[in-house]
């Protein structure tokens, strides 16, 4: 499939701790994740978040590491994004390079070796009939 | 009643015809000639129906003070500045129109809202009659909530609502604290109590849901089919509620509430829903009759009086009312 001037969407449930993944956003020019986090009461304040910039997808459709180019409500590390209560909420998206454009599995790795913090996700399922089209 | 587009557009030229008397002599036979060039076939029954309209003072015409001049076999302005084309508005349409534009500003903050403002505003300003901008309060005072999270998304949910367009959504519920992408085919948006919610077909649900506009995140269309709503349905959410969250019923049900003598006061000048039907008792107390579909916010509405307002039927209700204390308390 070309993705010319096409943009598919996917509503996924994919989710590591209190961090959710929610949409798959893919163009011909970026990969977009959206997440939902909730804090919890762990920590003080409901700690902070923030992502690595060497954050990346792998997918099972190529070798080829996909990048992260941007992201939107959430810093980068070393900045912190402090939340100020344990009942807060927050939105962000992460942008990547495009996925290829058929069925595969993709994985969020923002840590090799992650420890519970780190935003990483496995397995996420991507099938090309699951997604819908944004109408531009 | 109203002129029709079509009428209204005859009007214009039968306005321009007489208007420019100096270049063609207005009769009926130029009047048709001129309906014809801009694609409007009409008979001179009609034009005649038209004229006598247009002599008709407002609201039902525009006062139009045409004769026919037998001599000369045409039509004639007796007021030769007259022209419904620029209409002049009187002090009391300008007034109307001003308070209208109050509301406007401050209920539809919107791109819809500002062409409709600019809209009025220049009807305004082809208004011969002074019209006082530099007044230095407002006569008409809404409440003005600061723009809340999510107004943002208005235009496009207007859009999707008026052409049936299906969107993608992220909502974060504040109640169990998760986020769920949503599809809605949305009908519906609507204000209550300065809070704005969109109401429509989710198709997570497989049912009608209303969502907030500020728990939601980053609508974007879908070219997806549409799914249409069910007319009566949408009206009943319009209609039938007070509030946008129904608890469990769909059809509206009797509602019957107790309210203490100074409550009962309030609520007779202020009543809950269209159905709402107050029986005094001799103290001044009352029951209060509602016809509706039960919501959170009725609950709410109900509880905000304490102890001066209380659900007396269904039973169901009162004991929900009951439990959601318990679990306040136990938070």
């Amino acid at each position: 499939m070309n993705l010319e001037d096409k943009t598919l969407v996917w509503h996924v449930d994919a989710h590591r701790f209190n961090l959710q993944l929610l949409r798959v956003i893919l163009n011909e020019r970026t990969t977009r994740l959206d997440f939902g986090y909730q804090t919890t009461d762990y920590y003080i304040r409901g700690g902070w978040i923030n992502i690595y910039p060497e954050t990346h997808l792998v997918t099972s459709a190529s070798t080829r590491k996909m990048h992260m180019q941007d992201q939107l409500g959430i810093v980068t590390a070393p900045d912190k994004f402090y939340f100020k209560s344990r009942a807060d909420w927050h939105f962000f998206s992460l942008f990547f390079a495009p996925l290829p454009v058929q069925d595969q599995t993709i994985s969020l790795v923002e840590f090799e070796n992650p420890d519970p913090t780190n935003f990483n996700i496995k397995d996420i399922e991507l099938r090309l009939d699951a997604a819908f089209f944004q109408r531009l | 009643m109203p002129i029709g587009k079509n009428a209204m557009l005859r009007c214009l030229i039968i306005d321009q015809v007489i208007s420019e008397h100096h270049s063609y002599k207005p009769t009926m036979k130029r009047i048709i000639e001129v309906c014809k060039e801009q694609g409007i076939d009409v008979s001179h029954e009609t034009i005649q129906k038209d004229i006598k309209m247009m002599k008709k003072d407002r609201p039902n015409g525009f006062g139009a003070p045409i004769k026919f001049d037998f001599q000369q076999q045409e039509y004639l302005y007796t007021d030769p500045n007259f022209t419904i084309n620029g209409v002049k508005l009187t002090r009391e349409d300008a007034s109307v129109l001003e308070e209208s534009l109050v509301l406007i500003k401050c209920m539809l903050r919107t791109e819809l809202g500002d062409k409709l403002r600019h809209a009025m505003e220049k009807v305004l300003s082809t208004s011969i009659e002074e019209v006082d901008f530099n007044e230095r309060y407002p006569i008409l005072k809404t409440m003005e909530p600061p723009r809340s999270r999510g107004y943002e998304f208005m235009d496009l949910l207007l859009e999707c609502c008026k052409v049936g367009i299906p969107i993608s959504f992220v909502h974060y519920s504040y109640k169990n604290e998760v986020f769920k992408p949503v599809v809605l085919h949305p009908y519906v948006v609507r204000e209550f109590e300065n809070r704005w919610y969109v109401f429509g077909y989710s198709a997570k649900h497989d049912a009608y849901r209303s969502f907030g506009l500020d728990r939601i995140y980053e609508p974007i269309k879908l070219d997806l089919h549409y799914k249409k709503g069910n007319t009566k349905q949408i009206l009943s959410f319009l209609n039938d509620m007070y509030g946008v969250f129904p608890l469990t019923t769909e059809e509206p049900i009797p509602v019957v509430l107790r309210a203490d003598r100074l409550t009962t006061k309030f609520l007779s000048a202020y009543p809950i829903h269209v159905s709402q039907v107050v029986e005094k008792y001799d103290f001044g107390s009352s029951k209060i009759t509602l016809n509706l579909i039960p919501t959170m916010e009725l609950i709410q509405l109900v509880r905000s009086y304490g102890q001066s307002l209380k659900v007396v039927e269904p039973k169901w209700l009162v004991e929900l009312i009951r439990n959601t204390r318990k679990d306040e308390f136990r938070r």
